[in-house]
């Protein structure tokens, strides 16, 4: 609300906004926990990671995870799987030993390599509203970047029934979105016809029943996407999960949540940290932020065809130009530059190239897969 | 994208006399020597001073109307033995017409505000210096005259040429020839000559000029020492002995620059040492340390909840209905109290009793008339004054799509009536009030307004006794109302009520004694924010509280004693009593913890009941010993409690912060400060220094665990901290007041500090550590200069500098789950960076004859010269998973403004 007192001052008085870098000195060490025990039967994942400067950039993976820990998830009947760690930093568990069930609680337990005992508190399955329905609707948006109207459509969902009228129940979406990328150029240099993106949504969706009268939660926006989008120049889905949190992770998510969205105004709340569920036992001092979470989840994945209401999203390719230089030219350029080629003209010794990978080389791309995903149903143009 | 504004302004000021002007405005005035001579005092605010035995044996001639100073005096005086010579402005002796020089000291004379408090003379023995130099014959009936003569150095005779000889204040002026010579032409009457040469000692001369003539003048290398004299007004020895006193006037302020042609006088004593605000927007100001809610701000002797328009960027009362503004930041006076650090207290100017004046002006943001005039002729005045913004045009300046559904206005009004009864007796009416209104996207409006009504009475019961008496109610109301859809229409509504009374006596017992007593009743009423359904059909659950509602008393009295005439003392005591009035829920927390998940029970109060009682004594100390002359030394010491808080977690107040009254869990604030204050005037009183110290401690000052929300919260107690507060600084201050060049350069360094400890871990705020409050700036320096190169054309400019703000920032990165975000310091643990303004003005005045029809000016004001980009906020953003840091600047760049302003 007090957000908007300052937007109403930006408007009237035409505030300008540039960036700002302030030097914070050296950061205190601390250990960030996020896991997650859910109502399903499937491998539950505790990421350990690090807290980075501000303005770090490609802070390397040992720097950024923490590894060689050990993971404990223990339930009150007095079960323990260890989880293991498959990727650095992200610990899983296999499966079996430890499946989320309602009237259970479960405590996350860990020994870093350098000792210390990290606990959190216990904690249990909440029964709430499901993931109902996904749809979209058309919309035109104002874009302060282009400063005009932007055509595109928002993803929406509806909730199923709150189980009980009278609780408050306080949910978190995530989404997955995934779309098929075909090279540019078809090379007999590279031999992926195709490859699948997957990118996982990482702001804050967090919904607080409090306020809501009716018996289900009804048009709450996900994402959106606007015409320029061109994930959606092949085939695209999206996958909506819903997690019903407890109040305690809830406020965890809303502080982070606030201090990543416009703040620092004279007229805003004083910023301040979140408060985890997760403490050092072996020493109180030491600095930990981290939340072991015990959720409900339900999921809806949606496909979604081009064109959609009329608009033809772009392709992802747009800078694939290809050069066509002599053999002997391309070898001067070769030396200065990576290049790639995407034909070789024998008869006349002449070069087609591309300067990138991605456009003859999907795989290249971050969290690209060249299998097709098995729930995967576009035809191909 | 860049915009560069060009407002211009026309302030339009008509002044029509409706008064015939032939006809006598004075009449029948018993025509005793005193009362003329008083009735001189009033009309041109002077000190007459006189022998009474001369004034027996005269007949002084009595006014039938008033021309002008000088020549009301002449005709006063006109075949009399008397002789009038200016010591300054506002100082005028007698004497006989023989004796011209004053080396008799006057202040054995006598005058009606009574004997000059010191028999030191005013010059021990007379020379060239300080006798005044009659020039001329009287009686030539010119109204211009020709001074003219030589100078030459003292020792040998020799002409002096390039001698700059400059007349008054130094508007007139000219340079001695090859030969010495000069020759000035200037009007008849008493003037100050100064004779100024590089290698040599400047002189002065008083001179009486009644037609052409003479006067030489040697200078020398060296010359003796003079004592220098200091003359003032009761009014500016107040400010010399009062510590911690300001007096601003508003014509001062409305000559230099202002934001978007809107002279603001509190925004103007931001300049003045030890008076701050967390930045741009911020609604407030902060005296010594103390939040912006311990200010009591009085309009004509009723305190205002809100004191401006458009979140702090427009002066909430119309310039032009200022009569005069006192800050006081120390040394509050015994008969006002209920708010911690400072008393603001403007009164509105009233009507005039002789003709009807009509002023107006138009600035690209408001609309402004003013009327005031006669009901009955020096006996009713009235007073009536509207301001709003007229037009959303300059809104339209700025090409953002989404004002195209936004609109913002605002408005005031003000009205007085005074009466004069008799001499003894006077009465006002006067009423205040102001809205501003924001429509936000067309579905979000926000609106607040101000109320105030008030009755004064000041009676003058006997020779020694008088009477003051305010009867005042407030007003301060606070809306948001949103219609997103006719379901979900709502609106929240906060509502502020006082009604005061204060009576206060003065009661002359002796020339050292004067005794203050009187009482204050004050009924504060709160309705607390509200949820209310803004259209029928509006599907949300209704949310409303009772009212909060308390009785203040004080009973006051205080002496001030002037033990001699060099050293005085003000002693004053007041008792505070509080009480909470039922209904009221209170409720009990387990082992004395207060916080939400402690609540065990509700305590019930029933209507008329107490629900919270306190009371204690304030003690304002204050004494001032003049060590000279011109130099005055003041030490004070006091205690002030307030029971009425604002309640906010952001760092600077705004329209939506919450008012609460004290309960068992929320005590009263209580501030004790000492301060210690020098100041020495210079120059014959055009220069003054000052040196202010002091120190202030403050308990259960209002501070918040992290997350406080006060909106709908019937439990404000457990997401309140009652904190410790300390505030310390020195201020400096030179002032040179006349001259081409003039202004004053202020600078601060303070510091206010806060502890918020406690056992319960969220309300141990820092790890229970003092930490800077959130408008802690430890440099401030001021500058206001203004150069008027001629009489035409002056320049002003308004620099401020000060520290950053304290903010709290990221300090690092973190992943958690897919999402970046942000680790945050201790709270206010960094600053923002250092501020830094400049303004500047230019004023061009067209021809300054008196009689001319119309008299216009032109003004080029620069809001923020250098486009310095100040830092409104710092935010931090996270993009593509990048942690960006941003900041915003709400006046980014120069904003020029030229104004038009005339006058007939």
């Amino acid at each position: 609300m007090k957000n908007t007192i300052i937007y109403i001052l930006i408007l009237f008085l035409g505030a300008c906004t540039e960036p700002y870098y302030q030097e914070t000195p050296d950061y205190e060490e601390m250990l960030i926990i996020y896991g997650r025990i859910t109502d399903q039967d499937e491998k539950y994942t505790v990421e350990l990671t690090r807290a980075m400067g501000l303005y770090d950039e490609n802070v390397s993976d040992e720097e950024l995870y923490e590894t060689g820990a050990v993971v404990m998830i223990t339930d009150n009947s007095g079960n323990t799987e260890t989880l293991v760690e498959e990727e650095p930093g992200t610990y899983r568990t296999s499966g079996n030993n430890i499946i989320g069930t309602y009237g259970e609680s479960y405590t996350l337990r860990i020994i870093t390599d350098d000792g210390e005992e990290y606990e959190s508190e216990p904690v249990s399955l909440i029964i709430g509203p499901e993931l109902d329905t996904v749809y979209t609707e058309y919309n035109e948006l104002y874009s302060f970047e282009s400063q005009e109207y932007v055509k595109g459509f928002g993803v929406k969902i509806n909730t199923g029934q709150f189980p009980e009228k009278s609780k408050n129940y306080y949910l978190k979406w995530e989404y997955e979105e995934i779309w098929q990328l075909t090279p540019y150029w078809n090379t007999q240099y590279f031999d992926h016809d195709h490859c699948w993106i997957t990118e996982q949504s990482n702001n804050i969706l967090i919904f607080n029943t409090e306020d809501i009268d009716n018996n289900q939660l009804n048009d709450i926006s996900i994402l959106n996407i606007n015409e320029n989008n061109y994930r959606l120049y092949e085939g695209y889905s999206v996958l909506i999960r819903q997690y019903v949190i407890g109040e305690s992770e809830y406020e965890f998510w809303r502080i982070m949540k606030q201090n990543i969205m416009d703040n620092g105004g004279i007229m805003d709340n004083v910023p301040y940290n979140p408060v985890g569920n997760i403490s050092c036992t072996s020493n109180p001092e030491k600095k930990v932020l981290g939340f072991f979470s015990a959720a409900s989840v339900s999921g809806k994945r949606t496909f979604f065809p081009n064109p959609m209401y009329e608009i033809e999203f772009p392709t992802f390719n747009e800078r694939c130009k290809s050069t066509r230089v002599s053999l002997r030219y391309y070898n001067y350029l070769k030396e200065k530059q990576t290049l790639y080629v995407v034909h070789f003209d024998e008869l006349l010794e002449e070069v087609v190239f591309t300067r990138q990978r991605y456009c003859v080389d999907c795989s290249v791309i971050e969290n690209s897969k060249v299998v097709e995903p098995d729930y995967w149903n576009y035809k191909i143009y | 994208m860049r915009r560069i504004l060009i407002l211009i302004i026309l302030t339009i000021n008509l002044s029509v006399s409706f008064a015939q002007k032939d006809s006598v405005s004075i009449e029948e005035i018993k025509n005793t020597n005193l009362e003329i001579l008083k009735q001189l005092e009033e009309t041109y605010d002077l000190t007459i001073y006189y022998r009474k035995d001369w004034l027996k044996t005269v007949e002084l001639n009595a006014l039938t109307s008033h021309k002008n100073l000088y020549s009301d005096i002449e005709i006063i005086l006109e075949n009399t033995q008397l002789q009038h010579h200016f010591v300054d402005d506002s100082t005028v002796v007698l004497s006989n017409v023989e004796k011209v020089d004053l080396s008799a000291s006057y202040y054995s004379f006598s005058s009606s505000k009574g004997t000059p408090e010191e028999e030191q003379p005013l010059i021990k023995e007379p020379n060239d210096e300080t006798r005044i130099h009659v020039v001329g014959v009287p009686g030539s009936g010119k109204r211009i005259a020709t001074l003219s003569g030589r100078l030459t150095e003292s020792s040998s005779g020799q002409p002096i040429i390039g001698v700059s000889i400059l007349v008054d204040e130094g508007n007139i002026g000219t340079v001695t020839d090859e030969d010495g010579y000069y020759k000035i032409n200037i009007p008849v009457g008493y003037h100050v000559v100064t004779y100024q040469h590089i290698a040599l000692q400047p002189t002065i001369r008083k001179i009486e000029l009644y037609s052409n003539g003479s006067l030489n003048v040697s200078l020398a290398e060296t010359s003796t020492y003079i004592d220098e004299v200091v003359v003032m007004s009761e009014k500016q020895k107040k400010e010399r002995e009062v510590l911690g006193f300001e007096r601003l006037d508003v014509k001062d302020v409305a000559e230099l620059p202002s934001f978007m042609g809107e002279p603001d006088i509190i925004k103007h004593s931001l300049l003045l040492p030890g008076i701050q605000s967390a930045g741009e927007g911020d609604m407030s100001f902060n005296v010594r340390g103390g939040k912006g809610d311990q200010n009591l701000i009085l309009i004509d002797g009723m305190h205002t909840y809100s004191h401006n328009h458009f979140f702090g960027f427009f002066p909430g009362i119309n310039p032009n209905s200022i009569g005069e503004a006192e800050l006081y930041k120390a040394s509050l006076p015994v008969e006002y109290g209920s708010k911690l650090s400072s008393v603001y207290d403007i009164s509105i100017q009233p009507g005039d009793l002789d003709e009807l004046n009509v002023v107006g002006g138009v600035s690209p943001v408001t609309a402004n008339i003013t009327v005031d005039g006669p009901i009955l002729k020096d006996k009713i005045s009235y007073s009536l004054g509207a301001r709003g913004t007229y037009s959303d045009w300059v809104l339209d300046e700025f090409a953002v799509e989404e004002l195209e559904n936004s609109s913002a206005g605002f408005y005031d009004y003000q009205g007085k009536v005074n009466y004069l009864v008799n001499s003894d007796l006077s009465a006002s009416v006067f009423f205040y009030g102001s809205n501003d209104e924001f429509l936000f996207h067309q579905d979000t409006t926000y609106a607040f307004s101000n109320m105030i009504g008030s009755a004064n009475i000041n009676y003058q019961i006997n020779e020694k006794t008088s009477l003051k008496t305010t009867i005042g109610y407030t007003n301060y109301n606070s809306s948001r109302e949103e219609i997103p859809t006719l379901e979900k229409a709502s609106m929240r509504e906060q509502i502020v009520q006082d009604w005061k009374l204060n009576t206060a006596f003065r009661y002359f017992y002796n020339n050292k004694h004067t005794i203050k007593y009187g009482l204050e009743v004050t009924y504060n009423k709160i309705t607390p924010w509200s949820l209310y359904k803004a259209s029928d059909e509006s599907a949300i659950t209704p949310l409303e509280f009772d009212d909060e509602k308390a009785l203040q008393g004080a009973l006051f009295i205080g002496d001030e004693y002037k033990i001699n005439p060099k050293f005085s003392v003000n002693l004053g005591i007041r008792y505070v009593a509080y009480s909470l009035l039922g209904p009221f829920d209170e409720y009990v927390y387990q082992d004395g913890a207060v916080i939400t998940t402690n609540i065990t029970d509700t305590t019930h109060y029933s209507s008329g009941e107490s629900a919270y009682f306190d009371s204690g004594l304030e003690l304002r100390l204050s004494a001032s010993y003049k060590l000279a002359y011109n130099q005055y030394l003041n030490i004070g010491y006091d205690r002030n409690r307030q029971y009425i808080h604002s309640l906010t977690n952001s760092m600077a107040a705004s329209p939506v912060d919450s008012w609460k009254l004290s309960n068992e869990y929320i005590p009263p604030q209580i501030s004790d400060h000492v301060s210690l204050g020098y100041n020495i005037d210079i120059n014959r009183g055009s220069s003054f220094l000052s040196v202010d110290l002091y120190y202030k401690k403050m308990h259960n000052i209002k501070d918040y665990i992290n997350g406080s929300n006060f909106e709908f919260n019937t439990h404000a107690e457990t997401e309140i901290v009652n904190a410790e507060g300390k505030s310390y600084g020195i201020e400096l201050m030179a002032k040179r007041n006349k001259g081409r060049i003039n202004g004053f350069i202020s600078y601060t360094y303070s510091r206010t500090l806060i502890k918020s400890e406690s056992e319960i871990a969220e309300k141990n705020i820092n790890d229970g550590e003092y930490y800077p409050a959130s408008f802690d700036k430890p440099h401030n320096l001021s500058l206001v200069l203004n150069v008027e190169p001629t009489r035409r054309l002056v320049l002003s400019n308004v620099i401020n500098y000060s520290s950053g703000v304290p903010i709290t920032l990221p300090v690092s990165k973190i992943q958690i789950g897919d999402t970046y975000t942000v680790i945050y310091s201790d709270r206010n643990e960094y600053r923002i960076p250092d501020y830094f303004r400049w303004d500047i003005s230019l004023t061009y005045k067209g021809n300054l004859k008196k009689n001319k029809l119309l008299r216009s000016s032109w003004t080029l004001s620069v809001y923020n010269v250098t486009g310095r980009m100040n830092a409104y906020s710092i935010y931090y953003k996270n993009v593509d998973n990048r942690i960006e840091g941003y900041k915003l600047s709400i006046f980014g760049e120069p904003i020029p403004t030229l104004t038009y302003k005339f006058e007939f």
